[in-house]
């Protein structure tokens, strides 16, 4: 592994700049947001490599940014972020990933987190019961006839307008859980196939479901307009497209490997494999991207409504009455047009997010009213028996990161030496000792997503309030883990 | 030395094959992955697949190959468990796969895919080794 610390310039304490002399083919320098916390993680880990191989890319503008939760990934590092230019740039599937709008969503409540604890083991058991997770699970929801491409074009409102939400959770989505240039006519039939019996399917992995207490309170004003309230229960669920998601971004690949020759690019990275924005196979995986973004949001639409009736049943109210309202539903894994300013001139631009979150500051028109004061809510999960934190966008986001910033703690330990350090006993217990009730598929899947395996999500936290990034509007605790 | 073996990934995972002919190459990594997943092969009706594939080299083949059983695990409920690859010649390869359909939900670890990262199939002194990364 080269050693990247000799090219590492440290703009602050907060900030390191990978010059495009350091690695050949960099067309722009990149960023790297690491407090010193983060460095020794950083030093030996190869994902600075993958911050300058996206560098590399035809129409990148200006940096390679990563997050500060970065850490190895395939083709972009996690944590990467890359504005390229709609004329000139390309888009690549692997600026997005395979679970295509793998995202975030918080549902705040009115349950006193102390009656949450009190039922804690009934809930565990319950929502395991009640969410599919697993390898093959499937979920009662069948997509008939049509149903399908509905879902691809409208992403969460097909669940709410069909019983499986609230109207109001809409406005609290990014984008309106749904992008408007889908084209199902893009998502092909392997994709469909896979997708056919996962609508509301949790999946495995990192993918989860928490209870959690909003432990502490940072911004007052910030808070009330998320709906949050110190020592109430809040809902966290993370899950992405699933299988359909997956086969989008496989089939996509396989168009733009061949792409790629053709139009004479040279990649660090088969991984890399892109497209011209504006060609016909670009425009193609935008318009299926879009489509397999529509079906995570859909999808997370249809948990937060499992998880509603779960949380009826045991708390024995409606969810109306129990405050079940949607905090915000974030995607980490995506690509958007959006108009950012550059060399004091708005652009519209293509923002590759792997694994970064967006955080539009205060007064951004895309923003929900209820927002539009304060910033966009960033939800950022931490590991298992820590904390995860609830963070607004600032406008020095919007001028240095595209306004992106972190979207958790990043893994610090492989799933394969994870499983040599720890054992499941002493993981449980540890939890249990932290108040944690845990319920998961496999002591392979505990033992892969240990708190140990993550980094102190306190430190890249800190990394982005000090890099101005963003702030800190609440720190919540689990109480229940649901894995699969 | 084994045929295969499992690479370290901060985030994913990897296998490392080794075959003495593209067949074995294509078939251990077929093993590989499904030890990833799963280390003890769940129970299941007995089944086999014919799979007929290609693909422009023999990188671009082999993660269309285990893409391809991916699928099968996922849409047909088919678990690999005998991978036997009787050739791969000019960037296309035919197979026929035992295993077992699945009777239920099994949890174990989540391939979302085969990345083509880094891959790269090489020659060496006897016959040919790649590394393959895989997207959990």
């Amino acid at each position: 592994m080269p050693d990247w610390t000799k090219c590492f310039d440290n703009i602050s304490d907060y900030k390191i700049k990978i010059p495009r002399t350091c690695f050949e083919g960099m067309r722009v320098p990149g960023i790297i947001y690491a407090g010193p916390e983060l460095l020794d993680d950083l030093k030996s880990d190869d994902a600075p490599q993958q911050v300058a191989n996206v560098a590399t890319l035809p129409g990148i503008v200006e940096y390679s940014l990563a997050m500060p939760d970065i850490h190895y990934g395939y083709g972009f590092p996690i944590g990467g972020v890359a504005a390229m230019s709609v004329e000139e740039g390309v888009i690549s599937p692997g600026g997005v990933g395979f679970d295509i709008n793998c995202g975030v969503r918080l549902l705040a409540s009115t349950i006193e987190a102390g009656d949450a604890r009190a039922k804690a083991d009934e809930l565990a058991t319950m929502l395991f019961r009640d969410v599919p997770t697993g390898v093959g699970s499937t979920s009662d929801i069948r997509l008939r006839g049509g149903d399908m491409d509905k879902v691809l074009r409208m992403g969460a409102a097909w669940a709410a307008r069909n019983g499986m939400g609230w109207e109001e959770d809409l406005e609290y989505c990014e984008s309106g859980g749904a992008l408007e240039d889908a084209d199902p006519g893009e998502v092909g039939r392997r994709a469909r196939e896979r997708g056919a019996n996962q609508l509301g399917t949790l999946g495995a992995g990192n993918h989860f479901i928490e209870v959690q207490e909003v432990e502490e309170i940072f911004d007052d004003r910030a808070a009330r307009a998320f709906g949050l309230e110190k020592g109430m229960a809040a809902v966290m669920i993370h899950s992405g497209s699933r299988g359909l998601g997956h086969q989008v971004c496989d089939d996509a690949i396989r168009t733009m490997r061949e792409a790629v020759v053709r139009y004479g690019y040279e990649l660090p990275d088969r991984q890399l494999a892109c497209a011209p924005v504006e060609s016909p196979e670009g425009r193609a995986y935008y318009a299926g991207m879009c489509a397999a973004a529509n079906f995570a949001w859909a999808n997370r639409q249809c948990l937060a409504h499992t998880v509603r009736g779960t949380m009826e049943r045991v708390f024995g109210a409606s969810a109306e009455r129990l405050g079940l309202r949607l905090v915000y539903d974030v995607a980490h894994n995506i690509a958007k047009f959006e108009e950012h300013e550059v060399g004091g001139k708005k652009r519209r631009l293509c923002v590759h997010r792997k694994g970064a979150t967006r955080a539009f500051a205060a007064g951004h028109p895309e923003l929900a009213q209820r927002h539009a004061g304060v910033g966009q809510p960033v939800i950022v999960p931490g590991d298992m028996g820590s904390a995860s934190y609830v963070m607004a966008g600032t406008p020095q986001a919007m001028a240095e990161t595209w306004g992106s910033v972190c979207h958790g703690a990043g893994r610090v330990k492989s799933r394969t030496s994870a499983k040599k350090e720890f054992n499941a006993a002493s993981v449980l217990e540890d939890l249990a000792a932290h108040g944690v009730t845990v319920r998961a598929g496999s002591k392979k899947s505990l033992l892969e997503e240990a708190p140990g395996a993550y980094k102190n999500v306190d430190h890249v936290v800190n990394t982005c309030v000090n890099a101005g990034l963003a702030t800190i509007v609440a720190r919540l605790r689990p109480i229940v883990v649901i894995k699969g | 030395m084994a045929p295969y073996r499992i690479v370290e990934h901060t985030a994913d995972a990897g296998i490392h094959v080794t075959g003495g002919t593209l067949e074995e190459l294509f078939s251990d990594a077929a093993r590989g992955m499904m030890s990833v997943i799963c280390e003890v092969p769940p129970e299941g009706w007995p089944e086999t697949h014919v799979v007929e594939l290609s693909a422009p080299d023999a990188e671009s083949l082999i993660v269309d190959w285990l893409a391809e059983l991916l699928y099968l695990l996922e849409v047909k409920n088919f678990f690999t468990t005998d991978p036997r690859v009787e050739k791969v010649e000019g960037g296309a390869m035919r197979a026929v796969v035992g295993g077992a359909r699945l009777r239920g939900v099994v949890h174990a670890t989540e391939i979302k895919a085969v990345t083509h990262h880094m891959i790269s199939v090489d020659r060496t002194m006897n016959g040919f080794e790649t590394t393959i990364y895989f997207d959990l």
